[in-house]
């Protein structure tokens, strides 16, 4: 198929406009994650790519083929929904034999087809069984396994994993992953979870209001956040203005906002050693068990910070009220604005 | 358990309400002299037999059946597309629907046949006295359950979401209709198509006034056998009941065999 493009593409609904001239180009095989939280337009720009909204203006490309007023059949594209959307009347088998059939063909091809996709997604022994007898994750491995049947030249997925609970979901989406890659099939993911995003995307376009508002690899997103908005949905980002350092020593900048990972920042009971580190003198407010990361909520007269430490000893370094010092280094501090 | 126990007698006394009278009805019918004492003289079949070799009866039972199913069958066939279309395409068309749906509730049966009479007793639709009139109003009487049955099946199903699911399979809207839509709604609506049946089946009122003799049903029949005798009356009824509670039973069976298939 090619690249997919879409060019300057907007939908409105009255006076509501929920995409708003998006730019984006998708490699072939590629798995792309659309990120951004609820109603900012992802499942909307998702289904314009299906053929399931009719676009206002702009153009969808699959390599140099324009399908922007094409019907969702004849677009050949696969698509998992979040609340599986299978057909509660047919089984697992008619409901991955379902597309197969629908295009009549042969007999001996819509079995060998279905069976290699129930193996696809190891669902051997539940042929007979009706969605309402399966659990959330087999029920959203048969919706998989009917969107990959037809071959199609590109598989969406919308917030597929949103239902499921969370050992499930960790388990569906490595699967997801692996099979993505077995087939070499360009896939788009929507979710509003920034972990989901960063674990499986090659790239990632991240939405707010109906635009793209940064776009790049996990690494780049995460490290280099844009701005306000990318650095507080992608992580648990410190956004500081420069009179939030007026207690830090070794502070050079004069005016700007800067974004600073919760992880690069160091806490110790004395000030840091290293000269070039940028410190401050600050209290623990709260401390907060995360599993493997203990975050702790520090402040001073100007500021509050996340800091997010390893948890590695039973009984937290550090109290809440005692004073501490906190320092990092400067370069770890990223200007957006 | 004092709670449970009282739970277990109220069930009780509501089947004993329920049930007592149609024992007493069963037992008038396969009685042969039943007034002074306080059990029946003695027991026997004839009201049965003469009943079962009347021809009149089969022709009424056969003749409520059809206007019972027809009406229906045309009320399933009409209503369905329009909620479905209302329901996908224009919502501004079930509201229209919810409203016409619920004025059959406000018109009593004799005021609706009176109506009917005087509108369709001359005309370019002179329809008064056929079975057709007595179609058109069983039509109307059981459109409030049809709709309510067809649209709460369809408010469960997430039509949208499998009409989508569906079309990216390459289904057109037609096949997504009878190959996905159509079979997830029998189970919802056959609710609806027993009571609509049981309703129609003991209807009197509109099958006297409106086709009366011209179309015996079976319930007309009943009304003409009370001249006969209480017993033959008693073994109508209790036929008639037989043939409701049979129906029932296998429009549940037919239900539960689709919900284990597979």
């Amino acid at each position: 198929m090619g690249t997919v493009t879409i060019n300057a593409l907007s939908k409105s609904y009255g006076d509501l406009n929920v995409l708003n001239k998006i730019n984006l180009s998708i490699e072939q095989g590629t798995f792309v994650t659309l990120l951004g939280p609820s109603g900012c337009g992802k499942s909307t720009l998702l289904r314009c790519i299906a053929g399931l909204i009719e676009v206002d203006e702009g153009q969808i490309m699959f390599g140099n083929e324009d399908v922007t007023h094409l019907t969702p059949q004849k677009r050949n594209i696969g698509m998992v929904f979040q609340n599986y959307a299978l057909f509660p009347n047919l089984n697992v088998w008619e409901n991955i034999a379902f597309g197969l059939k629908v295009q009549k063909l042969p007999a001996d091809e819509v079995k060998e087809r279905t069976r290699e996709m129930i193996q696809l997604v190891a669902l051997e022994g539940k042929e007979k069984a009706l969605p309402s007898q399966l659990s959330g994750g087999q029920k959203q491995r048969v919706a998989l396994a009917r969107a990959l049947v037809l071959k199609p030249k590109m598989l969406l997925l919308d917030e597929p994993l949103s239902a499921l609970d969370a050992k499930i979901r960790k388990n569906l989406r490595l699967q997801i992953r692996e099979i993505q890659r077995a087939l070499n099939i360009t896939t788009v993911f929507v979710t509003h979870d920034q972990e989901e995003a960063l674990i499986l995307s090659d790239e990632i376009f991240v939405m707010d209001k109906g635009e793209i508002t940064q776009f790049g690899s996990a690494k780049t997103i995460y490290t280099q956040p844009a701005n306000d908005f990318v650095a507080g949905f992608i992580g648990h980002y410190n956004i500081l203005n420069t009179e939030h350092f007026e207690g830090f020593s070794k502070f050079s900048h004069k005016e700007g906002r800067f974004a600073l990972r919760p992880e690069v920042i160091k806490i110790s009971h004395a000030p840091s050693e290293l000269a070039a580190r940028v410190t401050a003198p600050m209290q623990v407010k709260d401390i907060i068990l995360l599993g493997s990361i203990l975050r702790y909520i520090v402040k001073d007269a100007y500021t509050e910070l996340v800091v997010d430490c390893l948890y590695e000893e039973e009984i937290p370094a550090f109290k809440i009220g005692e004073q501490v010092f906190v320092h990092f280094e400067p370069e770890k501090l990223k200007r957006i604005g | 358990m004092k709670n449970r126990k009282s739970s277990a007698l109220i069930v009780l006394l509501v089947m004993l309400y329920m049930v007592i009278p149609i024992v007493f009805t069963i037992l008038y019918a396969i009685s042969t002299k039943w007034q002074i004492t306080l059990l029946p003289e003695g027991f026997t079949l004839k009201h049965f037999h003469s009943l079962f070799t009347n021809l009149r009866f089969y022709q009424a039972v056969g003749r409520s059946l059809s206007v019972s199913i027809i009406s229906i069958a045309l009320s399933f066939t009409l209503l369905l597309p329009v909620i479905y279309m209302g329901k996908v395409h224009f919502p501004w068309l079930n509201r229209i629907m919810r409203f016409v749906s619920m004025i059959p509730f406000a018109i009593s049966g004799v005021i609706l046949a009176v109506g009917l009479i005087k509108l369709y007793s001359s005309g370019p639709l002179a329809i008064s006295g056929t079975v057709f009139i007595l179609i058109g109003a069983y039509f109307v009487v059981i459109m409030p359950f049809m709709y309510q049955g067809i649209k709460t099946s369809l408010d469960t199903l997430e039509v949208k979401t499998l009409i989508d699911a569906a079309k990216l399979l390459g289904a057109s809207e037609w096949e997504t209709f009878w190959k996905v839509i159509f079979p997830n709604l029998i189970k919802g609506v056959s609710v609806s198509v027993l009571l609509s049946f049981a309703i129609l089946m003991g209807e009197f009122v509109l099958s006297n006034i409106l086709v009366g003799g011209n179309y015996e049903t079976i319930q007309v029949f009943m009304f003409w056998s009370r001249g006969v005798s209480g017993h033959y009356s008693s073994a109508i009824v209790t036929s008639y009941f037989i043939l409701i509670v049979a129906v029932t039973a296998l429009i549940l069976y037919l239900n539960k065999y689709d919900t284990k298939r597979g």
